[in-house]
């Protein structure tokens, strides 16, 4: 129907999800089922010499697994470098080393106390500085430097010495969590062709139903993999959490079986967000144009790589920011230490680098006596423009307009009439890519089909996380054959009933799926124009790329969404207290298709990056986590988050669907270095570290 | 774990005479949580929360009387309380969440003697008594003498808190409290701080202070307050004599703050409540 797209329209599964019928993964139970409960390892960083399950042999109903179980004992999505269960040597505090099945979840863990496990602990690296030492243990034979990845533009030393004004720091972040409301969950079961089921909270079905056949030896034929409703994503539910341990234990066993992490565990083991130390230095002209950039990464990928590599690549490509600069140099190094690994979440690399970038360049703006946002206005990128990595801004690239908006908005105007000393604001803008990058398999293929009750059957493979990506192909079929939305059912997430299209991450599923679902309604369109009662339309879609430039690991994107975001703080300068009063959150997503979702998300990742900057960590000590429950991994509250208010710039993405970008990350990129500028406004104190410190700013004096 | 519901007072008291080791659930936002992690594990608890006798509060000759069932919302939100006593509806209203307070109670609060339960300081610069009964009979104990270590009280097996008392704040008397926690709600105090001044004129007659989590129990800071006696609220002197009040206390450094942050907060938080004192005789 015309008119739906570019309206708010509720969720299509708002009212199942709210009156708690829609069932989540960790909502299903099953007849007879065995519940999971895996044995974790107590150490950071030790050899195993022994597994020790005596304990529950002769009891009867339960079911123990562990390594020797496992044909094929690795997996990862770059690299096969992660043992399903651990064998001869653990790597990160909590890491699986064995899986006890039981008919409660009350005895699987009571069983679970009873495997013994016996360690000769090794020194743990903590982090990626001694990782590189020469005399460092060795996490993996071979090496802590999983990655190092180099890129050079121009000539940045000669450029530093025409520089008006020189800048360097150093910034470290810390590791963190997705926090989703549903923790890591899924149930396993065979069906009556003896095919083995998993439901799962997964962002990618497919890679799963890969893995699952590799490491278990079973035909990928006799794999089913599909998703529930899940409870979030961000990210850490791209890789294995549940699905390994699910298939291993019904395929051994025939019984079903429910496996879902507690919150302790999800915490402490799961995927995790890069902690990163990033060096810094920006060199600017007198009129405050970048001419340099160059960087030194480092990004701690913890025991395994996961997609680690990829995420270096993301915090190499986004960290000069989206400016023009021709003078480029960056070192990243992505090192292996004994925390858990680290792998995807929302942001995906970037919101490390450009907390150093954006908070350098708001130093910058002060030295210069320029307003923050006309020295990004001075530099911000625009179509046709060359990012920094060289490559060509052949998309829609709204950042010039949203930094205008930014600039006439209400809180940007308040500022120059002070009336607080202590309130203070700040501001920084950012982008993120679209899509998985140059020479990574990109694509989609969908189906529709129009059935004899005239609703018209929607069937995709990537999933829907909670992102609202489904209301939008609802939004996007309807438009496109006018119909009303009632009309349009979607399933999406399943190996037996849609088509392999990679996975639900990289900002990637609205736009691919999206083109291949346009296409999939022409193609129907064509055989109802040729009579078909019951017409079946299919389409495919590939993500562009960009053709000039290739740097490897998937650098760089051609396509990247913008925003410019400002925020309002209190600050307590006696005892260190920052209170976000307000945000002010500008995107250019392409043509929004639908106002309400988008601004949903804008919001999620604005709390989210107030969480970063604020308040959230996981420290380690020896490779033990100090945070290990919600009472002291501290998330902001209802009443630590302020008015997020949100703009957009109408843009109109040529290549995407109806016009659309990928929204989902980008909102959590760059509030943590806004509310540093924002905290700065208020004290001069350098804050190089995330979580921001009341400590540090109790501890300013004033000189 | 074995839940036993008593019928009235009476009742419940005869049934922990018999087992003096069950445990007592009255909203247990602390027990449940402590039962969960196996910090504790009793076999049978008797649940409380029932008990309409140990609901109320009341206005008995000059002091205010407040059942251990009431919660902390019904506190904050109460007339009377914060008629006599504002600073323990401030104090209350700055536990946990909002579902956190419509469930857990202020006896509560007290039995389980955490070194930075919020209520504490604000009762102690009350002057609060608890009554403590058992099925043999009843006595009455200072607050301040009430708890005695992190988790540790003077109660007795068998004995249950079935009020606490205070005299109600006087026309002269004056009264703050700020709990500093890592956020808005959820937060376990870095350090919280009550106090109570007797003023004329803006001088300070009389004032007694209380901090939480800066000691196993609550610390009262005897000598900054004798120091300040006498002082006007308006003087410039009042940071140096507060400035260093945190050399009083015997913090910890822990997950959520170091010792010198918070021994550095405790002259800050006072020296906040004495401008709040000031703002409030000036108004």
């Amino acid at each position: 129907m015309p008119g739906v797209v570019g309206r708010s329209i509720p969720r299509i599964d708002a009212v199942g999800k709210v009156t708690g019928q829609a069932l989540y993964a960790s909502d299903y139970y099953l007849p007879d089922m065995l519940h999971l409960k895996l044995v974790r390892s107590t150490q950071g960083h030790a050899c195993v010499s022994r597994v020790d399950t005596s304990a529950l042999e002769g009891l009867t109903d339960v079911y123990v697994f562990t390594a020797k179980d496992v044909p094929v004992n690795s997996f990862g999505q770059i690299l096969k470098d992660q043992p399903v269960l651990a064998d001869e040597r653990v790597r990160f505090f909590g890491e699986p080393v064995a899986v006890v099945a039981a008919k409660s979840r009350k005895l699987a863990i009571e069983y679970s106390q009873l495997v013994k496990v016996k360690y000769q602990p090794l020194t743990v690296v903590e982090e990626p500085e001694q990782a590189l030492q020469q005399e460092a243990p060795q996490i993996h034979t071979e090496g802590n430097l999983l990655q190092h990845f180099a890129f050079q533009k121009g000539n940045s030393e000669s450029a530093l010495d025409k520089s008006e004004l020189i800048l360097e720091d150093t910034f470290t972040t810390p590791v963190v969590d997705h926090a989703y409301l549903e923790p890591e969950a899924g149930v396993s079961f065979l069906d009556e062709a003896g095919v083995l089921n998993i439901i799962a909270g997964t962002q990618n079905p497919f890679y799963d139903q890969q893995e699952i056949a590799r490491c278990l030896g079973i035909p990928k034929e006799k794999i089913r993999v599909r998703t529930a409703n899940i409870g979030g994503g961000f990210g850490g539910k791209d890789g294995n959490t549940v699905q390994l341990y699910l298939a291993l234990a019904t395929w051994q066993t025939g019984l079903p079986a429910r496996l879902v992490f507690d919150r302790e565990e999800s915490l402490v083991a799961s995927y995790k967000r890069h902690a990163a130390r990033v060096w810094v230095r920006l060199g600017f002209s007198k009129e405050g144009l970048i001419t340099t950039y160059q960087g030194k990464i480092y990004y701690d990928t913890g025991a395994y790589a996961a997609l680690g590599p990829a995420v270096l690549g993301l915090g190499v490509e986004h960290a000069a920011g989206p400016y023009v600069i021709p003078n480029v140099q960056i070192d990243g190094y992505l090192c292996y230490t004994n925390k858990p690994p680290a792998s995807a979440m929302r942001g995906f690399g970037a919101p490390q680098t450009a907390f150093a970038t954006e908070t350098l360049l708001n130093r910058a703006a002060k030295q210069l006596q320029l307003d923050p946002v006309k020295l990004r206005l001075k530099n911000a990128l625009s179509k046709g423009a060359e990012g920094s990595l060289g490559q060509p801004m052949n998309h829609s690239v709204g950042l010039k307009e949203a930094l205008t908006l930014l600039e006439k908005s209400p809180l940007w105007q308040e500022r120059l009439q002070p009336n607080d000393p202590d309130i203070g604001y700040g501001m920084a803008a950012g982008f993120l890519s679209c899509g998985m990058g140059k020479g990574i398999e990109d694509k989609a293929k969908v189906e529709i089909q129009k059935l004899p009750d005239g609703i018209y059957e929607v069937r995709i493979g990537t999933v829907e996380i909670g992102q609202g990506s489904n209301t939008a192909f609802a939004q996007l079929a309807a438009q496109a054959l006018g119909v009303s939305l009632q009309e349009i059912r979607v399933i999406m997430g399943d190996t037996a009933l849609t088509y392999d299209s990679g996975s639900t991450a990289a900002s990637r599923t609205s736009y691919i799926s999206g083109n291949a679902l346009l296409s999939a309604v022409a193609d129907l369109k064509r055989q109802e124009e040729l009579g078909e009662v019951y017409p079946k339309g299919v389409g495919e879609a590939v993500f562009p790329e960009v053709k000039e430039v290739n740097l490897g690991i998937g650098l760089p994107h051609s396509m990247y969404t913008f925003i410019a975001q400002a925020a309002k703080v209190k600050v307590n300068r006696r005892t260190g207290e920052v209170k976000l009063l307000q945000v002010f959150a500008v995107t250019e997503a392409g043509k929004i298709i639908n106002p309400m979702a988008l601004e949903g998300q804008i919001q999620g990742g604005v709390a989210m990056g107030a969480g970063y900057a604020l308040l959230e960590q996981i420290g380690f000590v020896s490779g033990l986590p100090k945070q290990i429950n919600l009472s002291t991994y501290l998330l902001p509250t209802s009443l630590d988050l302020p008015e997020i208010e949100t703009a957009v710039v109408e843009e109109y993405e040529e290549s995407g669907p109806m016009g659309l970008k990928g929204a989902a990350e980008v909102g959590t990129v760059v509030i943590a270095p806004a509310i540093v500028a924002a905290i700065n406004e208020v004290i001069p104190l350098p804050i190089n570290k995330l979580p921001i410190s009341r400590e540090q700013i109790a501890g300013y004096q004033a000189v | 774990m074995d839940v036993i519901t008593p019928q009235n007072l009476q009742e419940a008291l005869e049934e922990l005479a018999k087992d003096p080791c069950a445990g007592v659930l009255a909203g247990g936002t602390d027990l449940l949580v402590k039962w969960k992690s196996n910090t504790i594990n009793p076999p049978r608890v008797f649940t409380i929360l029932g008990l309409q006798e140990l609901n109320f509060i009341r206005e008995e000759e000059g002091r205010l009387c407040i059942g251990p069932l009431v919660t902390h919302q019904d506190l904050a939100e109460s007339a009377v309380v914060q008629r006599h006593a504002p600073l323990l509806a401030k104090a209350c209203a700055q536990v946990g969440s909002l579902q956190i307070r419509n469930r857990g109670t202020i006896g509560g609060n007290l039995v389980t003697a955490s070194p930075a339960g919020d209520t504490i300081p604000a009762l102690v610069v009350l002057n609060a008594s608890v009554v403590l009964q058992s099925a043999q009979g009843e006595r009455q104990v200072p607050l301040r003498e009430f708890i005695t270590g992190p988790g540790k009280t003077v109660l007795q097996p068998g004995e249950l808190l079935t009020a606490v008392s205070f005299p109600c704040m006087e026309a002269t008397e004056v009264g703050f409290y700020r709990k500093l926690g890592q956020r808005q709600a959820m937060a376990i105090s870095i350090v919280n701080l009550a106090l109570k001044a007797t003023l004329e004129n803006a001088v300070i007659k009389d004032i007694s202070i209380a901090c939480g989590s800066v000691g196993p129990t609550v610390v009262e800071l005897k000598r900054t307050a004798n120091r300040l006696k006498g002082h006007s609220l308006d003087t410039s002197e009042l940071r140096n004599i507060v400035v260093n009040a945190g050399d009083e206390t015997n913090p910890i450094s822990d997950i959520r703050a170091s010792e010198e942050y918070r021994r550095q907060m405790v002259g800050e938080l006072l020296y906040e409540g004495l401008q709040s004192l000031r703002r409030q005789s000036a108004g």
